[in-house]
């Protein structure tokens, strides 16, 4: 062998060595629902413990959802809402709020969920409206600058230095991390992660332009109202992106002028979502009575040499990295191959013992039992980079609780690797 | 034999992997723009690190300023030190959370395309143009300790069937230098026009 032959040999054993390094293992499925690590956002409780999932509060016997959206628009020629109707008159304002009554109406179609309209028809509250113009970020309530006042809104007519160029709507979402705390006029909070406020702005100056489903196909250039909208609703119900890419929650949406995924319909209103959404809602809010979608699937990510990880700082006193961080954990259905469900994966808390761990546990689900699943395991470094899944990573540990940690760098030194 | 099987296996996943999947090409937060557009958007583009977080709230929102230290102006003439206001971040017992605004570790280097806040807000503050897609995390490669850059946007490449091709948007893993020569060449190249 020649030197080089021998350096394209080594070049490519350290290839295959690099891609064997990861792996799934202790792969088992149990129907037994366990607290899941799902792309979601975690907020550490102030008063110490693991992190707890960011969601609303749609519990069974809470008050209905709360939600508006401003009818205040864009005085701007061309307008930035393009619809059916005329510009300025009340139809137009009819069509837009269709729109956003579908968008809601996508993720209440999800079956096996507390949000479901059929199981929980008062689970969301009636969508008001209103005409203050910044209804997403309301004035000081008493003198206090909160900007929480309860009610999830939509605003199309708000200033926001956000803004930058490009920026074409964002979600912001006010957090809780105690129960009966008060922000502005908005109820107390229940539970710490609980989104005790959550609104969605859009670009107003003209720069972006939106159509309503049935105005797309006139404004090619307009992007679909119907698919940010209910983008952002994920956000609100509390999904972090997803690494998926037929996900709605994926960070990418269509380009103007198209629609993501199918139109909902009677026979499927959540006819956009990817299952992935599907499993994401149910991981939030679960029905208790849904004897489906209870299955989950668990484990950890290890290199295959443990030596790989030392570099890696403690991340709380004595606590060392031991498993991989921030894989993304996918399962697909051996049947059809389509991805049903992935993850986050690489830390587990014991709520006896906290702060967490990062030892690459990882839980998927729920998922429909009954069916065979094949799991991989990839690396943040395509579409989805590690900066998307910032929030969900930074809420896993919190500066001022106790006991502290610090989350470890999301790990990309491996490839993707397929189990069985 | 095995490595070259493994690679195939895994180019072959890819590729059906990709197959199913429909094209995407936009940001549900953001309009794309290519490295003409964002360099000729932002009043600054700098290599910097980043020295400080902090959080604090302003007309009913809660801001973090991140400061970072300049290390090399690509364009622009940015002081030493600048402070970068993002929307979201911590402030007291409460979180402001916005999906996709980029947040930053201290330490953490990285190129950003800034521009002034819209409407003069927070006194001519810097933000971030179009958020992912003017940020440019910066790594060191381990073999090679080349510093290397991937735009929070980038995207991965992209099969199409039709062509038979990959298609690549975004600019993901190039070289640091690679990236400043382009930067500087549309800076160059809009200069010209009159």
């Amino acid at each position: 062998m020649n030197h080089k032959s021998r350096r394209d040999f080594v070049r490519r054993w350290t290839r295959m060595r690099a891609l064997a390094m990861i792996f799934a293992f202790l792969f088992q499925c149990t129907v037994v629902p366990l607290a899941s690590a799902y792309v979601r956002d975690f907020t550490v409780p102030a008063a110490g413990g693991c992190p707890q999932p960011q969601h609303q509060n749609v519990a069974i016997g809470s008050p209905p959802l709360a939600r508006q959206w401003s009818t205040s628009l864009p005085n701007i020629n061309p307008s930035s809402i393009v619809t059916v109707a005329a510009q300025g008159t009340p139809m137009q304002l009819n069509e837009i709020e269709a729109t956003i009554q579908q968008a809601y109406a996508i993720w209440s179609g999800v079956s096996g969920t507390l949000v479901n309209a059929s199981s929980f028809p008062n689970a969301l509250g009636t969508l008001g409206r209103t005409t203050t113009q910044n209804a997403c970020s309301p004035d000081p309530v008493n003198g206090v600058q909160t900007g929480v006042d309860g009610v999830n809104t939509i605003c199309f007519n708000q200033n926001s230095a956000a803004f930058t160029t490009g920026v074409l709507s964002f979600t912001r979402i006010m957090v809780a991390d105690a129960p009966s705390q008060v922000f502005g006029s908005a109820p107390p909070s229940i539970f710490p992660g609980q989104i005790v406020d959550a609104d969605i702005c859009f670009r107003n100056d003209g720069q972006a332009t939106f159509a309503t489903p049935g105005a797309l196909a006139t404004a090619p250039g307009a992007y679909d109202l119907e698919s940010l909208v209910a983008h952002e609703l994920g956000h609100v119900f509390g999904l972090d992106h997803s690494g998926v890419w037929r996900a709605i929650m994926f960070p990418f949406a269509p380009s103007p002028g198209t629609f993501f995924g199918d139109r909902p319909s009677v026979s499927a209103p959540d006819a956009p979502l990817s299952d992935d959404d599907r499993a994401g809602l149910r991981s939030l809010y679960p029905d208790p009575a849904d004897t489906t979608d209870v299955g989950f699937i668990s484990g950890r990510i290890l290199p295959a040499n443990p030596f790989a990880l030392a570099d890696f700082p403690a991340t709380s006193p004595g606590e060392y990295v031991t498993g991989i961080f921030g894989a993304q954990i996918v399962a697909v259905d051996a049947a059809t191959g389509s991805v049903v469900s992935a993850t986050l994966g690489g830390w587990t808390c014991d709520a006896a013992n906290p702060p967490p761990r990062f030892d690459g546990s990882y839980t998927l689900g729920p998922l429909p039992i009954g069916h065979s699943y094949v799991i991989y395991a990839e690396p943040f470094v395509g579409l989805v980079q590690p900066a998307d899944m910032a929030g969900a990573a930074a809420g896993v540990c919190a500066t001022g609780a106790s006991p502290s940690c610090t989350v470890p760098a999301v790990n990309t030194s491996f490839g993707p690797r397929l189990r069985p | 034999m095995k490595p070259a099987l493994i690679d195939l296996t895994s180019i072959s996943f890819v590729i059906a992997f990709a197959l199913v999947l429909s094209p995407l090409a936009q940001s549900t937060t953001l309009a794309p723009l290519s490295l003409a557009q964002l360099t000729a958007s932002a009043a600054a583009v700098v290599h910097a690190e980043c020295t400080d977080n902090r959080a604090m709230w302003r007309d009913g929102e809660i801001w973090t300023v991140t400061s970072f230290r300049v290390l090399d102006n690509w364009k622009g003439n940015s002081p030493h030190e600048i402070q970068v206001w993002m929307i979201g971040g911590r402030a007291g017992p409460i979180t402001s959370y916005v999906p996709g605004a980029p947040r930053f570790r201290i330490g953490e280097e990285a190129v950003l395309f800034l521009e002034p806040a819209p409407s003069g807000s927070f006194g001519g503050a810097l933000s971030i143009t179009a958020w992912g897609e003017g940020t440019f995390r910066i790594r060191r490669d381990p073999r090679t300790d080349e510093m290397r850059v991937t735009q929070d946007t980038a995207i991965t490449p992209d099969f199409d069937p039709s062509s038979h091709t990959f298609r690549e948007t975004g600019i993901r893993n190039w070289p640091l230098a690679k990236l400043k020569a382009r930067v500087m060449a549309a800076e160059s190249s809009q200069r010209r026009m009159p």
